[in-house]
């Protein structure tokens, strides 16, 4: 079988499906949840086949890695866009968890969303998502790495405002969008910049992982490139400040926390650095950066989870404290390490997440059988530090930090702030610019006693689709 | 030396569109005259499709139209032909009844039928008369002033006596009216600068004025005059906003889609005066990508959707600019692939709003969110993927033509690195905030009842998506003929920049 039919087929699978089942609903086909569920299942069933295959060619191929090259998507010119899969021991592993937490996930979700009615969508995005999380693994340069990225990155997103008959899950969904937007800029201009620099972002010309040469950027270059990246993967990763996401995220169903937040997507940005190991090797600062951005993670992370009220708020914490012990192990180079508590993290935080809902009933458990003795933990801490730091800790980690306000303050203010400015300079110019006849209108018409104003009057409640 | 097509789709096609507008206009029956505008607008796209697959067949070619020849079809126009001819139809197709009368059927085809024979024109005077053809329903008529408002609400340029609003408010007007004096000026000058050539080789599109003398440079300022006023470029965007707050959507997103600004820097402006083009390629190049933030802020803290849609549609827009003046085949290849997606991506926006703008019978106007996924989710469907279409996500064409635009303007405007990735994000967090706005949160009390994609908006808002979605997998077959359009406008320009590999 020619070696690039599995990797290429572990991403059509999801997608395809996702596609049939999403063209299927538009043209009105109403699916059962039965077919729906066992399709998706089989999908990853598959999935984690192919993936087995693989690690089997990998192993008895004696290569470090398999490349898949499948032509040029598009091209103009002198410039293509090639389609390259690139399966070796970082992201293998990567892609089992892909297929098999996927797979599990789907089972888990069958019984557990069902006769909710987003099931259906639930599962159009979660085969959408393993599309997007399997392409972001296993793809061959960073130009597709941003696909994959970013598909994971819309699904996450839906799935987070998954109950929309809520406000709360829409404005966190909201939140959450736009830190992922704030720090993609990062991976997009970091992947700009290696164009700039070296005319490609393909790993076998920019990235000397397996060949004897260094890479083609120089160092300056590489520490720009970097420190781009390690935005991006700063946002993905929930490291501080943008770590204030990843609580807002658990309002999403269960089986999505389990998946994005406990096992792949969140994970998603130190695979980005471990995949951009030999830039980070050529830049300056950058290894230093990213161990003090992990453990400023891993301590705020610890001490914001002992206040959690809830449970998912209390793993996702835990989830962020280990992410930022795998961030320091990454800037000491203990890449192995990284791979193996990535591995093991995710196993482990997707059961928690799945057994979340039972959290009280296995705490109870516990509690019982260890006699009735359980204590509370922590308690090291409090003969460490004196009262009135005990004290402050406690209340910066109530607050989170202060993280979101930081960000609120001096980020996106400033921001909002100009083009609020810029629109009141527009509305001051409105009788030249009639910018401002919507606003005067409406004036008008509230003084005439009349509803509404605008494009069309009044507001007209259950409207059939006969007058429409 | 150019083809001829053994017979002449592009003039029939036009020719037949405005005999039936006259038709349609004539109409008493609103629901009769959408049929008969759709069936003429069907053919009309068809004759279109026909000139895209002759010039698609041979990439290379370019077919012109006897008997006259003052007709076109090669790899620039190709595309857009056929893709304005199929927004038309969309248009007809998904406009909510209560906005329809036969007038504003014959309106929309005759903007078709003008904007065809403007992308389509071997020669100036045709251009500026589709130029000219495509603003007469707004200006000229009132094919789309919307019946039944009431008389007592006034405002400058809003009211008439007779109760009808004027079609457009007062500053779109003059910008538009602007627009054409700017362009006719253009033209004449471009015509005195060839004082050399006859009458026929002056008004044609391949004699090049070369150099930097004052009629030259005076044509190139009046027609770079006329790109920013109906592109809406900064300072010349404020009239977008209001002409889309207060007048009709959809025949406006139709007027701007057209993007027959963009059309005359890529026909007329760049090979006709390259050197021109060439010194002033930075200054209109960075002017495109500020007025693409300006947007972008504007957008950010906008309430009303249309504004809101407006500011995004005139930032994204922004970037086919950027990507003409690059000089190079890729960024003009990527810009001429941006203009496929924000044509179709913000035309399915407005078909959506204008959908529940139909249904709720006007924006609400309240804060906080309408729910309206509970009643429509199809609707909100059609909403997200054109919205993230417009934004350039992946699995959409968006995504392959701003790696084009990216990567053919990095070596002539590297700013654009760092400006489209922010400036998407933006826009980005606009439209998936409008989104939200709209179709998720607590359902409002008309949510549940409220009807989905009818039949007919289903099937034209799939096409739409599915062109998207398709183009987004398979991007080549659309970068087919803008790239090679773009070899060709590149190859007339001084000191042409390859870019990348």
């Amino acid at each position: 079988m020619n070696e690039g039919f599995l990797p290429a087929l572990l991403i059509l699978a999801p997608g395809g499906l996702c596609a049939v089942l999403g063209l299927a609903w538009l043209l009105g086909w109403r699916m059962r949840e039965r077919l729906v569920a066992g399709l998706t299942i089989a999908c990853y069933g598959a999935a984690s086949l192919i993936v087995v295959a693989l690690w089997r060619q990998l192993l008895t191929s004696g290569r470090p890695m398999i490349q898949a090259v499948y032509g040029n998507w598009f091209e103009v010119g002198h410039y293509h866009f090639p389609l390259a899969l690139w399966v070796d021991y970082t992201s293998l592993p990567l892609l089992t968890l892909g297929a098999l937490l996927t797979f599990l996930v789907a089972v888990f979700s069958r019984r557990y969303m069902h006769r909710d009615e987003g099931f259906f969508r639930f599962f159009v995005l979660l085969n959408l998502f393993g599309a997007g999380i399997l392409l972001f693994f296993a793809a061959g340069s960073f130009d597709l790495m941003i696909a994959g990225w970013e598909i994971v990155g819309v699904t996450s997103i839906l799935l987070i405002a998954f109950f929309q008959r809520r406000d709360d899950p829409v404005l966190s969904g909201l939140r959450v969008f736009a830190t992922y937007r704030a720090c993609d800029v990062g991976l997009l201009t970091g992947v700009v910049l290696m164009h700039i620099y070296a005319g490609t972002s393909e790993f076998t010309q920019i990235l000397p992982t397996y060949v004897e040469r260094h890479t083609p950027l120089s160092g300056q270059q590489a520490t720009m490139v970097m420190f781009l990246l390690l935005l991006a993967a700063m946002g993905k990763a929930a490291q501080v400040p943008f770590s204030g996401w990843l609580p807002r995220a658990m309002e999403g169903p269960t089986p999505s926390s389990a998946i994005f937040y406990g096992a792949l997507s969140v994970h998603a940005g130190a695979y980005l650095l471990l995949r951009a190991w030999p830039l980070i090797e050529a830049a300056a600062y950058v290894a230093e950066t990213i161990i003090v951005i992990g453990a400023l993670t891993a301590l705020h992370g610890t001490f914001v989870g002992r206040t959690c009220a809830d449970a998912k708020t209390a793993l996702a914490y835990a989830t962020m404290t280990q992410l930022g012990i795998i961030f320091v192990e990454i800037g000491f180079g203990w890449r192995t390490l990284a791979l193996w508590h990535i591995t093991g993290h995710a196993l482990v935080r997707t059961m928690q997440f799945l057994r979340a809902p039972s959290m009280l009933h296995d705490h109870h458990r516990v509690h019982a059988a260890a006699g009735g003795h359980l204590g509370a933990t922590g308690g090291w801490l409090a003969a460490l530090l004196p009262q009135r730091a005990q004290l402050w800790l406690y209340r910066l980690a109530l607050d989170r930090g202060h993280h979101d306000t930081m960000l609120d303050r001096f980020v996106a203010g400033p921001v909002v702030r100009l083009a609020e400015w810029i629109q009141g300079v527009e509305h001051m110019l409105a009788p030249m610019s009639g910018t401002g006849q919507e606003e005067t209108s409406r004036r008008l018409a509230r003084k005439a006693g009349l509803a509404n104003s605008g494009p069309g009057l009044g507001q007209t409640e259950g409207m059939e689709g006969a007058d429409v | 030396m150019s083809d001829q097509l053994f017979i002449p789709p592009v003039s029939l096609g036009i020719l037949l569109t405005l005999i039936f507008s006259w038709f349609v206009g004539k109409q008493t029956d609103a629901e009769k005259a959408r049929r008969q505008a759709t069936g003429a607008l069907a053919l009309h796209f068809a004759a279109m499709l026909v000139a895209a697959v002759a010039v698609a067949w041979t990439p290379g070619s370019r077919f012109s139209e006897a008997p006259w020849q003052w007709l076109v079809v090669d790899a620039l126009n190709a595309i857009p032909l056929s893709l304005y001819a199929a927004l038309s139809l969309g248009v007809v197709v998904l406009a909510p009844k209560r906005k329809l009368t036969p007038r504003w059927l014959a309106g929309i085809m005759v903007m078709c039928a003008m904007t065809c024979l403007a992308y389509a024109a071997n020669n100036l005077l045709i251009f500026t008369l589709g130029w000219a053809g495509s603003l007469a329903p707004f200006l000229l008529t009132r094919a789309f002033a919307m019946p039944g408002v009431a008389a007592d609400i006034k405002g400058p340029g809003v009211a008439d006596a007779g109760g009808r609003r004027h079609t457009l408010p007062l500053p779109a007007r003059i910008a538009l009216w602007a627009s054409l004096v700017s362009l006719c000026a253009g033209m004449a000058l471009l015509v005195y600068a060839a004082p050399e050539a006859g009458l026929n080789e002056a008004l044609g599109l391949t004699l090049a004025r070369q150099g930097d003398a004052p009629p030259v440079f005076a044509a190139f300022a009046f027609l770079m005059g006329a790109v920013i006023l109906r592109k809406g470029l900064f300072p010349a965007h404020s009239w977008l906003a209001p002409a889309f707050e207060q007048g009709p959507l959809l025949p406006m997103i139709l007027l701007v889609n057209g993007h027959l600004g963009a059309f005359l820097v890529a026909r007329i402006v760049l090979p006709l005066t390259p050197d021109m083009a060439h010194h002033a390629w930075s200054l209109l190049s960075n002017l495109s990508l500020f007025t693409a933030g300006y947007a972008a802020l504007l957008a950010l803290v906008a309430r009303n959707p249309r504004r809101l849609l407006a500011m995004v549609s005139i930032s994204q827009a922004a970037f086919l600019l950027t990507g003409l003046e690059s000089n190079t085949q890729v960024g003009i290849a990527g810009s001429l692939t941006l203009w496929q997606v924000v044509a179709m991506s913000t035309t399915m926006l407005a078909a959506v709003y204008a959908a529940i703008e139909a249904r709720l019978g006007g924006w609400p106007g309240q804060p906080g969110f309408l729910g309206l996924a509970a009643g429509a989710p199809r609707l909100a469907v059609f909403f997200a993927v054109g919205g993230l279409a417009l934004v350039g996500a992946p699995l959409t064409l968006g995504f392959p033509a701003e790696d084009l635009l990216l990567q053919g303007t990095l070596v002539t405007n590297p700013y654009l690195g760092v400006v489209l990735p922010v400036v998407t994000a933006l826009n980005a967090f606009s439209v998936m905030r409008m989104f939200a706005r709209l179709f998720l949160g607590r359902p409002v009390a008309a949510a549940p009842g409220m009807a989905d994609a009818l039949p007919r908006e289903r099937l034209a808002l799939t096409a739409a998506l599915l062109f998207l979605l398709a183009g987004g997998l398979f991007p080549a077959a659309l970068i087919r003929l803008p790239a090679v359009a773009a070899a060709r406008i590149a190859a007339m320009m001084p000191g042409q920049q390859h870019s990348g590999r």
